[in-house]
């Protein structure tokens, strides 16, 4: 009885890990977030990461773009601070993101995995 | 500099719980002050952009609580209100064909009726800015022969004196020559009574008004001061130069209301600086021949417009005892209310253009209506998913309806902005006589007026295929496809009736319109306009007494200039404006007659007539050697006075200027011309010998060989040659003077034409889709014909028949309605009857080609069915 009660734990505890494991995978709009937050460094709040992602290429809603920083925060890929409140914006602050440890790790991560998938296809891709 | 507020409150409330509330609302505002910064058109753009995003943020970040029963109703009405929202965003963003295409349908529509509106309403709907405009009244001479007449001084004095129920004060208008630091300046000068601005309730804004007796005071208007005076208040006490006197500024008037009252025959002749009338020239006169004074009053407390006009009755029947056939004195005083006075004559056409806009805004949105149904109708299968996973219709038609609202919400955008533009374009291109321009801009109650059309659109487009997409959702999941419900074509064909039949109404306003014009322009004005060159001449000569006429020397000079042919001065040019009106008796009549005719009066030098291009029916023209009693008169008063005899040799009596009435000699009888405007009839004129002009101005007519435009410089040279101290004004080609009369009928012509073509391109692009979807839904059903053996003829004939069955009942039913309305364009039809049959049936058959092309595409598409592909099908 305490083994089934054990087994059924163990396998629920197991299922509970690989559903974590599949969360730190990153999806293609959070890894380009990622990035972009590097890449801005200290400057990094909504409004400058909106404009480079419309750079790059790949425009974003305002929505979108929140939903998916708020979605990063809660699983501790980014860290975020307030700055000083300023008059342009009726005194509110600004939220400056931060790409934390474990946020490096992912994109580290996922950057593997795509070079890997992509390893050998350079000459297709380069030339369709 | 701070966003809309209202919106801010939405998105801050949706994140109210959001630990990231305030970075996002402060990034919104931080982004919508770089917006606005951009410059002051971009700053209404800013907020528009503002609101889209916070309504777009709002509906995408709230946290759905619709389904939770333990918050407060409002909240769960708000949060499903998001959510709809939310959904119509989405939806919406995937077809963004179709938001393009009725985004810009119902622009062009809304915009359309946002110009069209802010013209009506800043000409026919704002108040006058006088204290109590409605008590204000304008009053005529009118008389069997004609309206609108300005009075002769002796009834002015009666009325004046004896209208005890009414302020009554007086103007007359003329130029004058404006000397000093800068050019000489023609401007046009108010004499006006001690009366006229205080029964204008109009006080000056600096100095003060004229005192009696104060001949040699000037009040400034407030658009001369500032151009001319830079708005120097010190302007006050100083001595202007005023046609070679002194006069000494003592006020200025304040930049609203316009003291240009009344105006005459929806002309408003605008006086620049203000002046006493001399009391003699009306006070204790006994001439009640000559009507030159415009006259305006102010009813008392408590006055109705009725009582002062049998105030009016009782006087005129005093002065003058009533004709025996009519029951009526010879004439009477009408007064009638200043505001009809000055837009009386253009309220019917505005009237008409306003029905027309909003028959092209009521196309948009059935156009749009036939879109949203379609568009439903393809999405049939996904509300059927929908209702089976549980939404109810009221669900699936909050959802629809919230879409048609952001569309046309959208659209509303749009017409805001193309209406915006689209009144400074009208403004550029409305005729120079329409009164109140100023008054047009788009106002508070444009923009209220815009979003309730587009309320109106959201409701009319949205609800209907709505109603129609969420009925029985399930069914398109038990059949297959196949041809469309009877429901739904019966609801689509009507559509396309109603969009033909208001289309056809347009056109035919439009073909009236056209053939009007094309009327005018063939019409003969009594003149030849072509090479005709015009310009007002005041001599350095003075006139009057002993001193010979100025303008001699000057005529003769310029008749032998080089490439002149012929050259004659008048007091006014035909359709040039202003009036002088008097009677005339033969000796038959007798000078003591009772019902003596009105008539207009001229005055012309010798070779005026020959300049102008009119022939000399009878008789001669004047010459150097006539003296004042010699006179001419035209074709209508010869055929009037002396019916069946010539009038050669006759003797006329008339009241002339500064004399009560005497006998003079016809020597010549000239063709009618037409002096106020092409379209009305000539009026009847005494054509007096310009020895005695009334003022030391003329109106130079000049013909030439070629082009008037060209040798205007040359000219100009000549005249500086001839009178060096002349000051020449109003060069105009008389082309261009006919141009202008002509313009109202333009006007009208290019907006209803405008009307008409986007109506009918919008009717024939939603026909093409109506078919086009149609013969998409049947590619089975002609497949199988064809494979039967059907021809291509065959199934052409049976796309286009049903096609066409539903134009040809729009357009019978569109000439009905045209029929019926067509009758209020009333002034604006020239030579043209309202049910012209030419027109009708023009316009019938240009929309029916129209039609043709519309369905032929998509209907060469059905004839190409393959029936293998459909017959396997996909």
């Amino acid at each position: 009885m305490i083994l089934i009660y054990c087994k059924v734990v163990n396998q629920i505890s197991n299922a509970a890990s690989t559903n974590l494991s599949k969360r730190n995978q990153l999806g293609e709009l959070e890894h380009i977030v990622l990035s972009t937050i590097m890449r801005l460094g200290d400057e990094a709040y909504a409004l400058p990461i909106r404009a480079q992602l419309a750079e790059v290429g790949r425009s974003v809603s305002r929505g979108a773009l929140y939903t998916t920083l708020m979605r990063l925060e809660k699983k501790g890929f980014v860290e975020s601070r307030i700055g000083d409140p300023l008059p342009q914006r009726s005194g509110r602050a600004r939220r400056y993101f931060r790409v934390s440890a474990a946020g490096i790790a992912a994109v580290r991560s996922s950057r593997e995995v795509l070079l890997r998938v992509w390893g050998g296809l350079e000459d297709k891709l380069e030339n369709p | 500099m701070t966003p809309p507020r209202r919106w801010e409150r939405l998105l801050a409330w949706t994140l109210r719980d959001s630990p990231h509330r305030d970075a996002i609302l402060g990034d919104l505002e931080e982004e919508f002050r770089v917006w606005r910064s951009a410059g002051r058109p971009k700053a209404l753009i800013a907020g528009i952009r503002y609101r889209v995003h916070a309504l777009g943020l709002a509906a995408q970040l709230h946290n759905d609580s619709s389904h939770r029963f333990d918050i407060p109703g409002t909240e769960r009405l708000m949060h499903r209100w998001l959510r709809d929202t939310r959904y119509a965003f989405g939806s919406l963003n995937r077809s963004p064909g179709l938001v393009a295409m009725v985004v810009l349908t119902l622009g062009l529509g809304i915009g359309a009726n946002v110009a069209i509106f802010s013209v009506v309403n800043g000409v026919l709907l704002t108040p006058l800015g006088f204290d109590e405009p409605d008590r204000v009244v304008a009053v005529w001479a009118t008389s069997n022969e004609a309206t609108r007449r300005p009075l002769p001084a002796a009834d002015f004095d009666d009325l004046r004196m004896q209208a005890d129920l009414l302020e009554v004060a007086g103007r007359w208008s003329n130029t004058g020559s404006l000397t000093g630091d800068h050019d000489p300046r023609e401007v046009g000068v108010g004499w006006v009574d001690i009366e006229y601005f205080p029964m204008l309730r109009i006080a000056p804004l600096h100095g003060r008004l004229m005192n009696p007796d104060e001949l040699r005071a000037i009040v400034l208007g407030h658009a001369i001061w500032r151009q001319l005076y830079g708005a120097d208040p010190a302007i006050v006490g100083s001595t202007i130069d005023l046609d070679g006197d002194a006069f000494t500024v003592v006020g200025v008037l304040p930049p609203s209301p316009d003291p240009n009252l009344p105006s005459t025959n929806g002309r408003i002749e605008t006086s620049e600086i203000w002046r006493l009338m001399p009391l003699d020239w009306y006070q204790g006169s006994d001439d009640r021949t000559l009507g030159w004074l415009r006259a305006t009053a102010r009813l008392r407390e408590g006055v109705t417009l009725e009582q002062a006009q049998q105030q009016f009755d009782r006087i005129a029947g005093e002065a003058r005892p009533p004709v025996a056939d009519t029951g009526r004195p010879e004439y009477w005083f009408n007064a009638e209310p200043v505001l009809d006075n000055l837009v009386g004559d253009v309220a019917p056409t505005l009237t008409a253009l306003a029905g027309a806009v909003g028959f092209v805004l009521l196309i948009a949105a059935l156009n749009v209506a036939q879109l949203l149904l379609t568009r439903g109708r393809a999405r049939a299968a996904e509300l059927a998913v929908r209702s089976a996973l549980g939404a109810g219709r009221r669900d699936l038609l909050r959802q629809l309806v919230m879409e048609s609202v952001l569309l046309a919400t959208a659209g509303g955008i749009a017409g805001a902005l193309i209406g915006a533009a689209s009144v400074r374009a009208l403004l550029n291109r409305a005729p120079a006589n329409l009164p109140r321009l100023d008054e047009i801009a788009i106002s508070n109650e444009v923009l209220i007026f815009a979003a309730c059309i587009t309320g109106l659109v959201a409701l009319v487009s949205g609800v209907i295929p709505a109603l129609s997409s969420t009925r029985n959702p399930g069914s398109v999941l038990r059949a297959q496809s196949g041809t469309p419900g009877r429901r739904f074509r019966r609801l689509s064909s009507m559509l396309v009736i109603g969009e033909v039949a208001l289309s056809l109404v347009l056109l035919t306003g439009a073909g009236l319109l056209g053939r009007s014009f094309l009327g005018l322009a063939a019409e003969a004005p009594g003149f030849q306009p072509q090479s005709l060159l015009t310009l007002s001449v005041t001599a350095s000569g003075g006139t009057g007494g002993d001193q010979p006429n100025p303008f001699t020397p000057i005529l003769r000079h310029l008749s032998e200039a080089p490439g002149v042919l012929a050259v004659g001065g008048t007091n006014r040019l035909p359709l040039g404006g202003g009036l002088f009106t008097g009677n005339y008796a033969t000796e038959s009549m007798g000078a003591e007659s009772e019902d003596k005719p009105w008539v207009d009066f001229r005055w012309i030098t010798p070779g005026y007539l020959e300049a102008m291009g009119t022939s000399v029916i009878e008789g001669r023209a004047l010459t150097d050697d006539d003296g004042e009693d010699k006179i001419l008169v035209d074709a209508q008063i010869a055929e009037a006075a002396w019916p069946g005899e010539t009038a050669i040799g006759k003797l006329l009596w008339t009241g002339n200027l500064g004399r009560n009435g005497e006998w003079s000699e016809v020597v010549g009888v000239v063709d009618s011309m037409k002096h106020t405007s092409v379209a009305a009839p000539a009026e009847p004129t005494v054509f007096f010998h310009a020895v005695n002009a009334p003022a030391n101005r003329l109106y130079f007519a000049i013909r030439t060989i070629g082009d008037p435009a060209t040798m205007t410089s040359s000219i100009l040279a000549e005249l500086e040659r001839a009178d060096p101290g002349a000051t020449i004004s109003r060069v105009r080609t008389m082309d261009s003077l006919v141009s202008d009369a002509n313009a109202p009928w333009r006007f009208a012509l290019s907006l209803m034409a405008a009307f008409a073509s986007v109506a009918v391109t919008i009717t024939v692009v939603g026909l093409y889709g109506v078919v086009a979807y149609g013969v998409t839904q049947r590619t089975r059903e002609f497949g199988i014909r064809i494979a039967l053996g059907a021809s291509g003829q065959n199934v052409a004939r049976l796309v286009l028949s049903q096609t066409m069955g539903l134009v040809t009942v729009g357009t019978i039913v569109g000439v009905m309605g045209a029929a019926a309305l067509s009758g209020l364009l009333g002034s604006l039809l020239f030579n043209v009857a309202p049910t012209d049959p030419m027109t009708y049936a023009g316009v019938a058959a240009f929309m029916l080609i129209a039609a043709l092309i519309g369905a032929w595409r998509p209907t060469r598409r059905a004839v190409r069915v393959d029936p293998r592909v459909t017959m396997t099908g996909p």
